[in-house]
């Protein structure tokens, strides 16, 4: 082989030390490859585990999202009540319902001075009646005195014969009369014992309607009151527990938000990656150049092999087969793809 | 119901009632509406220490005596209710329309 006029001889000592950084400089060479290949493929990884974690956590998010507005509702909707196609508030509901029930308790109030006031109307028209009833008795008296004067009457026209025929008509006409006074009365009694019977059993109704007794049911007003103070109580508590829940819900959705963003900085990470990358290719080249540049100057010098020794030093650092199987294919020949990360994160949706 | 009355003066009077006060009493309750034919008396206080109950007809028969107080211009007060009397006179809204003395 022709050398180079640059050529010099070195002295052994020095030849023998080049030597030895050739041959280190071989075994360093193909680490460098396997870690030129290895380093994207992890950059590659965190990228997808990345991207896998961050839609992952959007989801996650947007459930926590909705949720928090589900709460909301639900808080709105125990908040208030469907009154046909009406919204009210329980507020007002309250109201609606107290004044209903205070408006039923004054209609049973009107009824039971309404009905004790018939009841007292009733008790007048009664004596009223009792004492028709011992006028009609006296009017029979008066009568029956009338008849037995004229049957008097009667006897002594008879006695004064002729001279009293025109006395026994009017004595005739007197008895008929009383007859007639009678069969009214008669009738008259009659009609005030169905008035009486009547106004009896109109008092027996107004008892009745007076003495359903309300009290009972006004007395249910109080236990309302205390259900409808315990149901507002209630809502009350669960809309404090559900406003709590959704504030909850909400911060976790911050907080999933904020691990996102933090995880997209994974990019970082691809960056850091492609450097070191670089800096190992830019490494090797120069090393490969002073290689070229021993051989082409050092007189004598021949084109290095790995330092075996080292090689199998550097192989017991790899602790991954993978990265030891590389390395010996990497040594034996074998040409490694050197692969580039994908550069940026711009594909990734940030929030 | 029974009753008894104590005449503090003749313008005022106290009526105090012990039992049960029902329709039952109307009766009872009329004769007390007659005291208050008496030209002299201004003021009436119906007391209910010792009234254990009264249904709805006995607070008809209250605002009916109320009414005939205020032709009168006459003063008419219940007092001391106690237990269930008091609980119903609160439910009625009593306190509105009378004065009621605790």
């Amino acid at each position: 082989m022709t050398q180079p006029a640059t050529t010099f001889p070195i002295p052994h000592e020095a030849f023998q030390m080049l030597e030895e950084w050739l041959a280190s400089m071989q075994v360093y060479k193909h680490a460098s490859l396997v870690l030129q290949h290895q380093l994207p493929r992890s950059a590659h990884l965190v990228e997808d585990s990345t991207r896998e974690l961050s839609s992952r956590f959007v989801k996650l998010a947007a459930g926590a999202n909705s949720q928090s507005e589900q709460m909301n509702q639900l808080v709105e909707l125990a908040m208030s009540l469907q009154l046909g196609n009406q919204r009210i508030s329980m507020q007002e509901f309250t109201e609606l319902f107290l004044s209903t029930l205070e408006g039923s308790i004054e209609q049973i109030l009107f009824v039971a001075k309404r009905a004790m006031n018939m009841v007292y109307l009733l008790d007048e028209a009664m004596q009223s009646l009792s004492t028709i009833q011992h006028f009609i008795t006296d009017v029979q008296r008066i009568n029956k005195q009338a008849k037995l004067l004229a049957l008097n009457a009667t006897i002594e026209s008879a006695r004064a014969g002729e001279a009293g025929k025109g006395f026994a008509v009017v004595a005739e006409e007197v008895k008929q009369v009383s007859q007639q006074i009678d069969d009214l009365s008669f009738s008259m009694r009659g009609r005030i014992d169905t008035v009486n019977k009547n106004v009896s059993g109109g008092y027996e109704l107004l008892r009745q309607i007076a003495t359903a007794d309300m009290s009972g049911t006004m007395m249910a007003k109080e236990k309302l009151d205390g259900l409808i103070a315990s149901l507002i109580e209630r809502n009350n508590r669960f809309k404090d527990v559900a406003q709590a829940s959704a504030e909850a819900t909400q911060t976790i959705a911050r907080e999933i938000a904020n691990i996102v963003t933090s995880i997209q900085f994974q990019d970082r990470t691809s960056q850091y990656i492609d450097n070191s990358v670089g800096l190992l290719a830019h490494m090797n080249a120069t090393l490969e150049q002073l290689t070229e540049r021993s051989l082409d100057h050092v007189a004598g010098m021949e084109p290095p092999l790995p330092d075996n020794a080292l090689a199998v030093a550097v192989a017991e650092q790899f602790r991954l087969s993978e990265f030891t199987q590389l390395f010996n294919d990497s040594l034996a020949g074998k040409p490694l793809s050197v692969v580039q990360s994908k550069s940026g994160g711009d594909d990734i949706e940030l929030f | 119901m029974e009753y008894s009355i104590i005449e503090n003066s003749p313008q005022q009077k106290t009526i105090y009632i012990k039992g049960q006060f029902t329709f039952s009493d109307s009766g009872t309750f009329r004769q007390l509406l007659g005291l208050l034919e008496d030209k002299k008396l201004q003021s009436i206080t119906l007391d209910f220490t010792h009234v254990t109950f009264v249904d709805s007809s006995a607070l008809g028969m209250l605002l009916l005596m109320r009414e005939e107080c205020e032709l009168r211009h006459m003063r008419f007060t219940l007092s001391h209710p106690q237990g269930q009397v008091e609980k119903i006179f609160l439910i009625s809204r009593f306190d509105k329309l009378f004065t009621i003395q605790h």
